[in-house]
């Protein structure tokens, strides 16, 4: 029987609870550790940023550090998300093991049957929805994300006690409030806790014993506790820690953004927003789930007659896909049906404006 | 054309291990990233590059593409300078899942070694050293 190390770090700082795994993904490289399954919590609230993204675009700077909230960059993707103690994090840092799949479809899809069964022995009825999630019915509870460090593979999940939407919204740089709440709203119809399904949040110990006897059973391992090494520690001190702290790190320079932003909120759900351009300025704000408009709010400097009519071609669009098709079909149908005049806007306007959502999706 | 299991490798580039393609242009490189592993990766979201004046390594990496929370590199498949990177691919990744030969190029590097480097590469009219390579980069990934 194959045996992996069990190193559980507790309640850690954030770049502890972040990045510490890297260092033990660097140590297994080497040939230096073995495979080795991290469990921990942060200690205390921070912010964290997905590889790819704009800090300075996405994140309200100056909220965070009025409320202490360290911001940090993953290595892996994804979209910014608040983390605190109400997370029990999994870290799984393997190489050359028949039980991690290379293929990262694979890896997720067996890697995650361990996070689906712990919630299930928790008491919620969780399943894998691939690529990456697991969900209760349409909610996501849990997120992860994998990547290669050379030759070894890594994926990070967490299992979520609860949840504090309004700071998970706040922590976002948005153009105003109202963006703010679709998201919070839309963060709360799709993303769910422990503590919201089952009425109460286990304790992270109890998490965790779960997680640890799961993980053995279902992947046919033995976990040997063990304590990080000396050259782990002095890896994270002095490449991991250097590197995350680093202005390029953290401000890592990304393509120049467009007349668009779009907020993930869970699985294929997505809160966006773009600015068109015609002889007046549409602004299209929806909430988007795979290809389909759950909602949608269309507004501008042009002006309507009469002027409640925009509302109409909202509703029409409710529940289409984002095509051309079916879009200026609806666009066609309230001009046809309402009569309304929307002054400096043209119809293929209206529906450009709508489609745009689609680059920034 | 060399067409292997769906995925297509025209046969006037050359391919590095690594998955990037390569093609050779008045002494200059255009590289990319090859079809299998576009669609092994999935639909691209995002992307970063070195910058234009940036020396690159071959086998080191030239940039980081995002898929699905799976963040994977890009290696350089020769050395040198890049001298171009495409403006409309840091826009919209997805180019490279539909056009990865063509819209979907990724830089061009000016080769500081080029006729030894290109003998580390895979011809692509040498179609038995592709399945060969392939085969066993789908027996690793399980593809």
């Amino acid at each position: 029987m194959e045996a992996w190390r069990l190193i559980d770090l507790g309640l850690v700082e954030p770049l502890v609870a972040q990045a510490f795994y890297e260092a033990v993904a660097e140590a297994l490289h080497r040939g230096l550790v073995g495979n080795t399954l991290i469990l921990l919590q942060p200690a205390s609230p921070y912010v964290c940023v997905g590889y790819h993204q704009d800090l300075e675009r996405e994140i309200d700077l100056d909220y965070c550090q009025k409320k202490g909230l360290p911001v940090i960059r993953r290595s892996q993707g994804g979209g910014a998300t608040y983390l605190d103690s109400n997370q029990v994090f999994y870290q799984i840092v393997a190489r050359d093991s028949p039980v991690v799949p290379r293929n990262i479809d694979e890896m997720f899809r067996r890697l995650l049957m361990v996070t689906v069964e712990t919630y299930r022995r928790l008491g919620v009825d969780a399943s894998f929805k691939p690529i990456n999630d697991v969900v209760v019915g349409d909610r996501k509870i849990s997120g992860n994300g994998a990547g290669l460090h050379e030759s070894v593979s890594i994926l990070v999940g967490n299992i979520i006690l609860d949840l504090d939407y309004d700071a998970m919204a706040s922590v976002l740089r948005v153009p105003d409030e109202k963006f703010r709440d679709k998201i919070a709203k839309s963060m709360k119809d799709w993303v769910t806790s422990l503590r919201r399904e089952l009425g109460y949040a286990p304790s992270a110990e109890e998490v965790k014993r779960i997680y640890r006897s799961t993980f053995q059973e279902i992947l046919g391992l033995k976990l040997l506790r063990s304590e990080p090494t000396i050259i782990e520690w002095r890896i994270f001190q002095e490449e991991v820690k250097p590197r995350h702290t680093s202005k390029e790190w953290l401000y890592m320079e990304s393509p120049k953004a467009g007349e668009g932003r779009a907020v993930k909120i869970a699985g294929d759900v997505k809160v966006a927003e773009i600015d068109y351009k015609a002889k007046k300025l549409i602004r299209v704000r929806a909430e988007i789930k795979g290809n389909k408009i759950l909602s949608i709010n269309i507004r501008g400097d042009f002006f309507a007659v009469p002027k409640e009519a925009v509302g109409r071609l909202e509703e029409l669009l409710i529940g289409l896909e984002l095509e051309r098709e079916p879009v200026s079909n609806a666009v066609e149908r309230f001009y046809r049906d309402s009569g309304a005049q929307i002054i400096g806007v043209e119809p293929i306007d209206l529906s450009n404006a709508v489609l745009k959502l689609k680059e920034y999706l | 054309m060399v067409k292997i299991d769906g995925n297509e490798f025209p046969e006037d580039l050359f391919y590095h291990r690594e998955h990037m393609w390569a093609r050779v242009e008045d002494g200059r490189v255009r590289v990319g990233y090859n079809d299998w592993a576009q669609s092994a990766a999935g639909k691209l979201l995002k992307i970063n590059t070195r910058r234009v004046g940036s020396m690159v390594q071959e086998g080191k990496t030239l940039g980081t593409i995002e898929s699905g929370k799976w963040v994977g590199p890009l290696k350089a498949p020769v050395t040198g300078k890049i001298i171009e990177i495409n403006e409309e691919v840091l826009k919209r990744p997805s180019l490279i899942n539909e056009d990865p030969y063509g819209r979907g190029w990724v830089a061009v590097i000016e080769p500081s070694d080029l006729e030894n480097e290109l003998k580390k590469l895979i011809k692509g009219s040498d179609k038995t050293t592709l399945e060969n390579w392939l085969r066993k980069e789908k027996e690793i990934h399980k593809v």
